[in-house]
């Protein structure tokens, strides 16, 4: 019955159309009246509001004997206010269909807000009374450190996030807060208490150095009058520790963390890279690393998945913010296939910073990301994502355009030479998670110093 | 439709729709195709605009256009999931995801991804109990190579199958489960409540992904039957969302789509109520920090008249702060974690509730007082208002969250098409939470809950046997795999 009947070649792949014409979302920009920064563009479709309100209250603020308080102290901004019980606060919002939560990364600790436009105005009073009034009772501190601390030993029973963390501290030191877990580690949330974090808000919560995004179907000046609401916070603001310096890596040393029965292993591969920055090396790199490690098509998950069956996903990629940056490859893998797995993607590393890309490989570069921004603006969300990049590192809205430039005028070349200089096997370091009695004699044969660490990354046996 | 409490809501679309060019209906006609319903913006309510078709071979087309974004999003649905599996043939449907993705007779392995990736567009592909669904976002000027790339794997798939691809996929597979099931905490939690909570036989007993050993005994021959059986243009619907000319859609649907045959005749699934005789205590050990406890009660199924009402009964024991797990388990410390759930499938549905000890406190325990809160909301005299309405604006500002993409609109539609047979479901999808009085919150606890037996999982650490609920009153038989039936 099948196959169908076609009274065309249907060998011939259809063309394309012309290419869309692609508008990138207009920004606009105002300050509040204590000087919050707001950025934001109009989402006219759909009658929502989503807010990103930042406070520089973020990992990179607390000390190395205090770690998690950061991220402690913004979950107690869900609990009670002076006014009002966590459950009240929670009920009335939930009867409007708004959520407001809270999360925190190396340098901020933010409120995300949602809301249908119509309960706007009294999802922000809840925002602003979260922010302002927090209560710091006792009770709710406790349970949200239980909560934490069960929390830390949960995630260190998950390989990838166990391998992911281990990575980090290597590259980025064990006394640089930002390179520890973002919860922190057992000993020093056992440790914190409710004053702690009632000392940590009091010194760093306020307007200094906050800024907002926001997506709203409301014009600019109507939305700008609501925001101003938090233009009567006050408070202090605390700057970010000195960065300490990164430790020099043992490069080929092999790190290897023990989860017993482990049916696959998380594997890690990388060094310290470029910070971030807009248009210049950094994302050049990027651009580079897109056929190595970056699409499905790339040669590292072509290999590993489609060739070979060994993984769900293997990729590589450039990450950074303006202090710190890496590249990494990584994958979960077949746990009998882990050797084979590590050979293959230093086979393909090697290879490409040998040889750099074919100009088949360039041109697919250069297709794939040239037209991807006719679905980079759609939802408020990722408009949101396009003002938090505008807001982080001040850039001009047309940054976008002037990336579309250097991609199109990037050569093979310059693209070769990056990976000549960014990806030398010898700098790497790799991190594997994985049942010890079953790979570890089979790692040693790969011939790299080894050394293995417990979840937290500390020396076993040390 | 009764939208009296969210005037405030639904008027502010209204006034979007009104000065917005984007909600043109299209109007348009090909030979071939039967046009089954047009449905506009509509007055006081929440509406996705579409026109829906139906072609000669049975292919059910949903144009819904919006050019607020030059992009389009297309999405073909097949009404197969692994609740069309037979028993020792688990986890095909999944199986068979992965294979629509590894090329047919004009597209070239690795061709699929490489087109869309290179065009700027993204995709994947899902599987679960009820449907299979395919889908690409892509700039708008890709439209016709998507429903060119999509009717090769629907019409012209099986030559292109080879043994390699099979076995490279099979592997792929099982990294997947791997990743996803064994090595993850808590991964196997579905798995083990599905087989005690549905009879043998009952394909929602399996889990999507399969177990392994099913895989590992089918051959291509069972992968082309499946295919011929269930991947016919009469199970599908293929929905096209975003900026696109209606008319050069059709156009272009009739010449990839229409020369693919019809396949056999597929009727809905066919719905029997699971019921438990007695409590089903399960257990296992896992390589994870805290323990867990889980309860599952069969309900209905989705979309019958007591789904909405138990949802609500679901938010009232355990979504939130305002539920009562949490004062009763996380408030006072005893729990890390606790909710309630109810999850909804063409064929079952099962309300669940889960928690967490904190160190010091029992499994036990928790059961305990899960079976407590349930006492205590019947004490207290059932729902309030307060309840409803939580439960009735989660549901709205969820649609109207759903509409801020055009992802997310065909999504919606596409559901609807293979669940209710109407895409134009969404009003009345909302009309049922409207409705949901306290007396039905009290009636369906009555009815589904109350004494009534459950699954009881306790999960928990390696060497830690002993600190389960009570020993396992139940353990999963020995499969009966039936002989392999040939053709069809």
């Amino acid at each position: 019955m099948r196959p169908g009947t076609s009274d065309f070649a249907r060998s011939v792949i259809p063309p394309s159309g012309p290419n869309p014409v692609i508008n990138v979302p207009e920004v606009y920009t105002a300050t509040t009246d204590n000087g919050i920064k707001i950025t934001g563009a109009v989402n006219a479709e759909v009658p929502t509001t989503t807010i990103r309100l930042r406070i520089p209250a973020g990992q990179t603020r607390e000390g190395l004997d205090k770690l998690g308080l950061a991220r402690i102290t913004a979950q107690m901004l869900s609990e009670a206010t002076n006014d009002h019980t966590a459950e009240e606060l929670s009920n009335e919002l939930r009867k409007m269909g708004s959520s407001i939560s809270v999360n925190v990364g190396d340098n901020f600790a933010g409120l995300n807000i949602r809301s249908l436009t119509s309960n706007l105005d009294r999802t922000l009073e809840i925002a602003l009374e979260k922010l302002t009034q927090p209560k710091f009772a006792e009770d709710d501190f406790k349970r949200q450190q239980k909560q934490t601390i069960e929390g830390l030993k949960n995630a260190k029973k998950n390989a990838g996030t166990t391998a992911t963390n281990v990575f980090t501290q290597i590259l980025f030191g064990m006394d640089n807060t930002f390179a520890r877990p973002d919860g922190g580690t057992i000993a020093t949330v056992s440790k914190l208490t409710a004053s702690d974090a009632k000392a940590f808000y009091d010194t760093t919560y306020g307007p200094v150095g906050s800024d907002i995004q926001v997506v709203s179907n409301l014009p600019s000046g109507e939305i700008i009058k609501k925001l101003g609401i938090f233009g009567a916070w006050a408070g202090a603001n605390r700057d970010a520790a000195a960065l300490k310096p990164y430790p020099d890596l043992q490069a080929g040393t092999l790190y290897f963390i023990d989860k017993p029965d482990a049916a696959q292993s998380e594997i890690r591969i990388g060094k310290r890279a470029l910070n971030y920055d807009a248009t210049g090396e950094f994302f050049a790199a990027e651009l580079m690393n897109y056929n190595l490690g970056g699409a499905f098509n790339s040669r590292i998950n072509l290999n590993l998945r489609e060739d070979k069956g060994y993984t769900y996903g293997a990729r590589s990629f450039f990450y950074g913010n303006d202090y710190r940056g890496a590249y990494r490859a990584q994958a979960a893998v077949r746990a009998d296939t882990t050797v084979d797995s590590i050979k293959q993607f230093v086979m393909e590393i090697n290879n490409f910073q040998k040889d750099g890309m074919s100009e088949k490989e360039l041109a697919f570069l250069k297709n794939s990301l040239g037209q991807r921004d006719a679905r980079a603006y759609e939802t408020p969300r990722q408009k949101l994502g396009y003002l938090s990049e505008i807001a982080n590192y001040n850039l001009e809205p047309d940054f976008v355009t002037q990336q579309n430039e250097v991609l199109q005028a990037a050569t093979r070349d310059e693209l070769n030479a990056l990976a000549a200089k960014h990806l030398k096997y010898g700098e790497m370091i790799l991190v594997v998670v994985g049942d010890k009695k079953k790979l570890w004699d089979d790692l040693k044969a790969l011939g790299n110093p080894m050394v293995e660490l417990d979840a937290d990354g500390n020396i076993v046996g040390e | 439709m009764v939208m009296r409490k969210f005037l405030l809501v639904t008027s502010a679309i209204l006034a979007l729709a009104a000065c917005s060019p984007k909600t043109t209906i299209p109007d348009v006609m090909v030979a071939g195709f039967t046009k089954v319903e047009t449905v506009s913006a509509k007055s006081g309510e929440i509406a996705i605009p579409y026109t829906k078709y139906e072609m000669d071979n049975g292919l059910t087309v949903i144009l819904a256009p919006d050019s607020s974004d030059p992009l389009v999003h297309v999405d073909v649905t097949y009404h197969v999931g692994s609740g069309r599996e037979e028993a020792g043939k688990s986890g095909f449907a999944h199986f068979f995801e992965h294979m629509q993705f590894q090329g047919s007779d004009n597209v070239a392995d690795e061709q699929h991804f490489a087109l869309i990736t290179e065009s700027g567009g993204t995709l994947n592909g899902t599987t679960n109990t009820d449907r299979t669904n395919y889908f690409e976002t892509v700039p708008n000027n890709q439209l016709e190579r998507m429903l060119w790339l999509e009717a090769d794997r629907m019409g012209f798939f099986l030559d292109a199958v080879t043994s390699e691809k099979f076995e490279t996929q099979r592997e792929t597979v099982k990294n997947e489960r791997g990743q996803r099931v064994d090595n993850r905490p808590y991964g196997l939690l579905w798995e083990k409540v599905s087989q005690a909570l549905y009879p043998e036989g009952h394909p929602y007993s399996w889990p999507v992904i399969g177990y392994m050993v099913d895989l590992d005994r089918s051959n291509l021959d069972d992968l082309k039957r499946f295919f011929l059986r269930w991947y016919g243009p009469n199970n599908a619907s293929l929905t096209i969302g975003g900026d696109f000319d209606p008319q050069q859609a059709l156009e272009w649907v009739d010449k990839y789509f229409g020369g693919i045959p019809r396949g056999p005749e597929v009727k809905d699934p066919v719905y029997t109520p699971v019921t438990l005789e007695a409590d089903r205590y399960i257990s296992y050990e896992d390589n994870i920090a805290l323990p867990l406890m889980y309860m599952s009660w069969p309900t209905v199924h989705a979309f019958h008249g007591d789904e909405a009402p138990l949802d609500v009964l679901m938010d009232i024991i355990g979504s939130g702060k305002t539920s009562i797990l949490y004062k009763n388990m996380v408030k006072p410390g005893l729990a890390v974690q606790a909710s309630a759930g109810h999850n909804c499938a063409e064929l079952s549905c099962s309300f669940t509730m889960l928690a967490l000890p904190t160190p010091g406190n029992s499994l036990a325990n928790l059961e305990k007082i899960a079976r407590a809160s349930l006492a205590e909301f019947e004490e207290r005299g059932g729902a309030n208002d307060d309840d409803i309405e939580r439960v009735k604006a989660g549901i709205v500002s969820g649609k109207v969250f759903g509409l801020e993409s055009v992802s997310g609109k065909v999504s919606q539609l596409a559901r609807y098409e293979y669940m209710r047979g109407n895409p134009d479901y969404i009003g009345q999808d909302i009309a049922r939470y409207e409705n949901v009085t306290k007396a039905d919150v009290m009636r369906v606890y009555e009815k589904y809950i109350k004494d009534k037996p459950a699954v009881i999982l306790s999960i928990v650490a390696k060497g830690k046997g002993a600190d389960i609920i009570k020993a396992d009153t139940w353990s999963m038989y020995e499969r009966n795999i039936p002989e392999n039936s040939g053709e069809e």
